[in-house]
This record gives C-alpha cells, structure tokens and sequence, in this order.
C-alpha cells in the first residue's frame, strides 16, 4: 500500500505539475536560502575572522578555536548546559511520558487535563521565565511557601550557585506538553490487541508497560530525546531573562555566553567558533545517541503502520 | 511537456523577481542618500532621528528639549526614538545595519566605543564653535572622558557622582547621630552596626545594602589607595587590582557583609526583600540621580551625603551621558545642531528640570532652584560638591566592560558571599582581567 502510493505521488511530481511546486515553495526557499543558508555559511566564515560588526574583517585562521580551548568561561559554559541537558532532558522524557499515560485513561473531563498541562508549552519563555523567577523569589515566591508549609526551610534558588541549576531543571519541567502530546498520540497507536495479548499470557501492570508500551512508543522517546537535547544545548532565553548567567557564572548557559560575545564584547568570530563548536557537539551526541538506538528502539513496522 | 516548461520558467520568473525586490531594498537607500548629499544646504531643514533610552520623566524631559529645538528651528523634525531596554545592543545593531539614529545618547565608555569602530562623528570643532571649552560656564573637569585619541567623541549631558544615602528615621530611632562629612569607614560601620536589628536570629533591618557592584567597590578601593588599572585614559592600561591596598578594601567589603552582618550577601539581598525605599535598610550607596525616585517615596524620611572618608581620603565614582553624532547621518549639520543644543543654556536647563541629571553647565546645575527643587533635600548640593573628590567609574580600554563581566563581578560576588578570601578575588580579579587585556590587546 505504502509503496504503491509513493509510486503514484512520484508519478504526480513528474507531471506537468512539477513547476507549479517549485512555483509555489519558491517563496519559502528563496527566503530559507537568504535568511538561513546564507547566515550559516557566512557564520562559518566568520569563524575563522575577528570582526565586530562595523569594522573590517581580519582573516585569522584557527586563533578563534585557540582562544576558546584557554577561556575557561567556554568551559564553564560548556559544564553548566551540560549538566542542565543532562537532568533536564532525561526528567522531561520521564515527566511527558508519566502525564500522558495519566491522561490516557478514560475519565471524565480528560481533554480539559489534557489543555491545562499543554498550555504551558504555548506560553512565550520571557513570560514564563518572568513568572518563574517570583516562584523562586526565596522570600515572597510560592516555591518555598509551600516547601515552608511542609517544615523544610527552601533554598535560595536563582540566587544561589548550586540551586540554580537543579531550579531551571525544575522549571524546564513545567513546559513538557510538547513531547506530552507527541505521547499521547504515541501511546494510541499502540495496537490494543497486543495488551490483550499480554494480559492472556498474565503479564501485569509493570510487565505490559516494561514489554509491549515501552518498546512500541521507542520511536517516539528516540525523537523526543534528541529534538530535547538539541533544544537544551540552545537554552537561552531563562539565563537571559532570569540569571543573566549568575550567580558566579553557575548559569552561564552556552547561548548565552555565545550571545555575549556577539552583541555585548562584539566579537563575532569568536561568537561563530563557539556556534560552530556547539554544532559538532551536538552531532557528536546525536550520532552517540543514535548508535544506541539500534540496542533499544523498536520499529515494528507491521503492527504501528509504518514508524 | 510544455506545461512543464511554461511553468518552471514561470517559477524562475517568480524567484527572481522576489530577488530584484529584495536589491531593490539593498539599492534604495544609496539612491536616497545621494539625494540628500545633493540637496543639502546651509539653511537647516529636514528630519533627524534621537535614540534614547530612560525613564518616563526623562522621555517627558526629552520631549520638551525637542520642542525647544524646534522652535528654535522651524524646519525640522526631531524624531525621538526611545528604546527602554537593551540600548546598546540594539545601537550596535543598528550601526552595523547602516541604519543608526542620527543623534546617539549615550555613557562615555559607549561613545568612545562607537567613535572607535568609526560610526560616530568628530566634534572637536563643534565644541570651539559653540564654546563648550569655556570653564566658566562648563564644569570641564571631566571632559577628557568624552575624548578618543583627542577627538571629541559627543557632546555633554551631565555628570553624576556616587553619594551615600540615609533614612533619616531609622537614625532617629536607634539614636544614632547622621552621617558628616568628616565620617570614615569606621564611623560608617559603627553607626551601620546600631542601625542593624535581628530578632530570633532573623535580620529584620540591616544597616546598609553592599551589592555586587564595580562603581561601589570603586568607592571602596580607591579610598584604601588601591585601583583596578594603572592609567584610567590609557587605552594600554595594565590592570593592577590585586595591590595590597586593593586586598585591604575588599577585606572590608567582606567584612562588613560576613564579619559585621550589616548588609545583606548579594545571595540573600534578594531573599531579605528589603530595601532602602522599602525603609528596612537604613543607607546605601547610589548615584545623584536617586533622588528623583526616592522623592515621590511615600513616608520615607531621607537626606544624601558624599561617601566616608578612607586612609587614602574620600574618592567617589562619576557617571556621565552626553550626545554622539552618527557618521553616516543623512543630515549632519542639523544632527550635530541637535547635539550642541543638549549642551547648550536652553536644553540644559530644561534637562535640569527633572533633577535626575546633574547637567554640566555650571549656572544652571548650581542654582538654587535647581538644588532646592521641590522634594529634594538639603543635601542634594553634595552632588556639586562632591565631584572634586570623583574618578571617572569607567577605563578607557575597549575591552574595559568584558574584563568587569568576566574578571571582576563574578569574583566580588564570591566575595561577598563569603565563598573566598579577599587575598584570593584580588589575585583571581588580576589574573582573569589580565587575561581579558591580554587577548584583546
């Protein structure tokens, strides 16, 4: 079925039609090739040149590269998104998956659940990260109100070196509907009968997710795992708005820094190394992550029609 | 087959004209600029852009200045472009753009930056022309902040110096006599120590607000006789902050947060929630211009004061503003015309009116109905006085605010935090701002 489609959908480019496509998606590749292309090939150039913007460029080879391997506030940054990705992205596959399956089930007024917990993700960041920072405001914020409630005396949060953190962590943990949804449509294409094929075989609650929900939503935590990372790597908008990369530096995330160097120090070529750095950092881990995906994802073509 | 070909040409035909659109865009503004260089004349006329950034009063202030200016001169048009947040990016931006303001508010150290990278305009002339360089009627002690290799680099807004703020209540309350100007450090921390209250182990009022602030520990630094860098107009300056003297004033910064706990840490100065304004603070460090926010402060009870006195003597920061020219204005004479008039007897005491800015023409900044406004109190005229004891807050190198960012702040903050001695934020400071002049040099 699939395959003949595809032959049909072929025939149908190769027909007369096939101007009228390019045509149409004209406007987006023109714009694709002008505002995107065009500013990462230049990036790249950029790289290897110092400039600040008004002046003249200066072709100066790998010095850029040379620079950020002796800036300890590379390092740093490097550390400080690295740790945030590392909690961050695991906690939020856990957090999407956990609310999707509750909302899965069949109770009264699910969709209104369903709304509430995606809303969050649709919130612009500066707003969110607005509304978070009186959350973790340690004397008037609602965070350690409750925590005060429970006898535990809260931490100072956004103010504090090793709270920091663990506190985007948690915030970033609000906006999972996303990957939620994505879940949920996951989790409804998996064919019941294999359920009640696992129930007559007597497999329980933990067996049927472990060994027939686990490995047919695969796929999707494999997506959801790498589009995360990658989303992590680029954290911006929170150490802006909320930290501006303190205290001490213990949230200068990657993107800031980057930021920094571009429009505060207007050193563009270094500011292009480092994006250059944070793309081969990211494949790197994508291609790791995708090599072990042959060990735990699952596609099972025949039974979800085609992942 | 020849549908086929009809519609792909059709389909270049599209992209290109998106294309030819787009040149369009890049080639119209060269088209606009040799018309004006054509047309320009000696009679001013025609529109000019002003970027500023401030609060409402100074928006208000502005406006009224432009007024002025347009009366002044009937044909033309001064646009005010305000711009509340993140003014120097977007000014980089817009200057890289090609689409800078024509008038440019701006500090000092940005000034210079823009005239450094070449998009601001000399006015070295402008300033023989229109008389700035008279003593008598400028306060010229500072002008050399505005200067970039001798030339000129904006005109001049005004000058505000760091002074020491006080509740004048919470003096009254703990019995504790108002701060003089003979008072030292040690006065300073005495005084803040009665004024620092704590029931069941918990600081209610603190004697004094320390943040992590540069142009405070300045204030520190310099009175002790130590100094960030060697030559504060040397575009070379070697950076020597880890001096004997430096470790002394940063001692005492630590210790009147950690030893004394008369100020709240930077960490916990968000978690106390208190404030100066919020009258649970009885002193604190700000520049001339608080007074116009702390004016309209319900119940509160306050008078300012120049800052305490160290072995070194008294030293005080001063922040200044003024006006760059853009280099590629379309309508230089009128953009430089505005520029002067900000300097001039009319703007200025129109400036002078709000109170924030204490405007560097001498008869107007030190008049009594200037110093005496309404809601400002009687030491409101230590903002003149004070400035024989200033140091310009900023250095001349480029690389000066990335050295702070990375060398400077975030070791202050582990200061006064408590996480590190002051032998070793010295030694870290000159060691990471080093670095900074170092890679930039």
């Amino acid at each position: 079925m699939p395959g003949r489609l595809r032959s049909r959908l072929r025939k149908r480019l190769d027909a007369p039609d096939k101007g009228a496509f390019w045509l149409y998606a004209s406007p987006w590749i023109v714009g694709f090739a002008i505002f995107s292309v065009y500013p990462i090939v230049y990036s790249l150039f950029l790289a290897f040149n110092e400039w600040n913007i008004i002046g003249d460029k200066v072709w100066v080879g790998t010095e850029n590269f040379e620079t950020m391997v002796a800036d300890p506030l590379f390092w740093q940054s490097l550390k400080v998104t690295g740790v945030y990705t590392l909690f961050a992205v695991p906690l939020g596959v856990i957090m999407a998956l956990a609310l999707a399956m509750l909302l899965n089930q069949r109770v009264r007024g699910v969709n209104i659940f369903r709304t509430i917990f995606y809303i969050p993700s649709v919130i612009s960041g500066v707003a969110a990260a607005m509304l978070w920072a009186w959350i973790f405001n340690p004397e008037f914020g609602v965070m350690n109100a409750g925590l005060g409630l429970l006898g535990i005396e809260g931490p100072k949060w956004l103010f504090a070196q090793e709270w920091v953190i663990p506190a985007l962590v948690i915030m970033s943990l609000w906006s999972v509907g996303g990957s939620m949804i994505i879940y949920l449509a996951a989790l409804q294409g998996v064919p019941t009968e294999l359920y009640e094929a696992a129930r007559v075989d007597g497999a329980g609650w933990w067996s049927r997710f472990w060994h027939v929900t686990l490995p047919q939503i695969s796929p999707v935590i494999f997506f959801t795992l790498i589009t995360g990372m990658i989303n992590t790597f680029q954290t911006f908008t929170q150490a802006y708005v909320m930290t501006n990369g303190g205290p001490q530096n213990a949230s200068l995330f990657f993107g800031l820094y980057l930021y920094n160097n571009a429009f505060r120090y207007l050193k563009m070529g270094y500011a292009s190394a480092l994006a250059w750095t944070l793309l081969l950092i990211v494949l790197l881990l994508t291609l790791v992550v995708f090599v072990t995906a042959r060990f735990w994802v699952h596609y099972d073509t025949d039974a979800t029609g085609g992942w | 087959m020849r549908i086929t070909h009809r519609a792909l040409i059709s389909s270049m035909v599209a992209v290109s004209l998106l294309g030819t659109m787009l040149l369009g865009a890049g080639c119209s503004k060269t088209e606009d600029e040799a018309e004006t260089t054509t047309s320009e004349t000696t009679e001013l006329s025609g529109t000019i852009r002003f970027a500023t950034w401030g609060s409402e009063s100074e928006i208000e202030t502005n406006r009224d200045v432009i007024a002025a200016f347009e009366e002044a001169n009937p044909n033309c048009t001064v646009e005010l472009e305000y711009i509340p947040a993140d003014y120097e990016t977007k000014i980089d931006t817009l200057i890289a753009g090609g689409a800078a303001p024509d008038v440019i508010y701006g500090h000092p150290y940005q000034l210079r930056k823009w005239y450094a990278l070449g998009a601001l305009t000399d006015l070295t002339d402008l300033y023989e022309t229109k008389g700035f360089n008279d003593d008598s009627v400028y306060n010229t002690s500072f002008y050399k902040n505005f200067e970039y290799e001798g030339d000129k680099v904006g005109t001049i807004n005004g000058q505000d110096i760091i002074l020491l703020y006080y509740n004048k209540a919470l003096f009254d309350a703990a019995g504790v006599e108002y701060p003089s100007e003979t008072w030292t450090w040690d006065d300073f921390i005495a005084a803040a120590q009665k004024l620092t209250i704590t029931e069941n182990s918990k600081t209610t009022q603190y004697g004094v607000s320390l943040g992590a602030n540069y142009t405070v520990a300045e204030v520190f630094i310099w009175s002790h006789g130590g100094a960030i860098v060697d030559d504060t107009y040397a575009n070379d300056a070697e950076i020597v902050v880890d001096s004997p003297e430096t470790v002394t004033a940063l001692q005492l910064m630590q210790d009147i947060v950690n030893e004394y706990k008369i100020s709240p840490t930077p960490e916990s100065a968000g978690v106390f929630g208190g404030s100066f304004e919020a009258g649970n603070v009885a002193m604190k460090f700000d520049g001339a211009w608080a007074p116009v926010f702390l004016k309209d402060v319900e119940g509160l009870d306050w008078d300012m004061i120049v800052v305490p006195k160290g072995p070194e003597g008294r030293r005080t920061a001063v922040l200044y503003a003024g006006y760059g020219v853009y280099k590629d204005s379309e309508n230089p004479k009128l953009a430089e015309e505005f520029a002067a008039f900000m300097q001039s007897y009319d703007g200025q005491k129109i400036l002078a009116e709000t109170g924030l800015i204490t405007v560097i023409h001498k008869d107007i900044s030190e008049a009594p109905e200037v110093l005496g406004a309404p809601g400002m109190p009687p030491g409101n005229a230590y903002r003149i006085s004070g400035v024989a004891d200033a140091t310009w807050r900023d250095a001349a190198p480029l690389w000066w605010h990335e050295a702070l960012d990375k060398g400077f702040t975030p070791e202050l903050q582990a200061l006064l935090n408590g996480s590190q001695d002051a032998q070793t934020t010295a030694a870290n400071m000159q060691k990471l701002m080093s670095g900074i002049r170092d890679q930039n040099q």
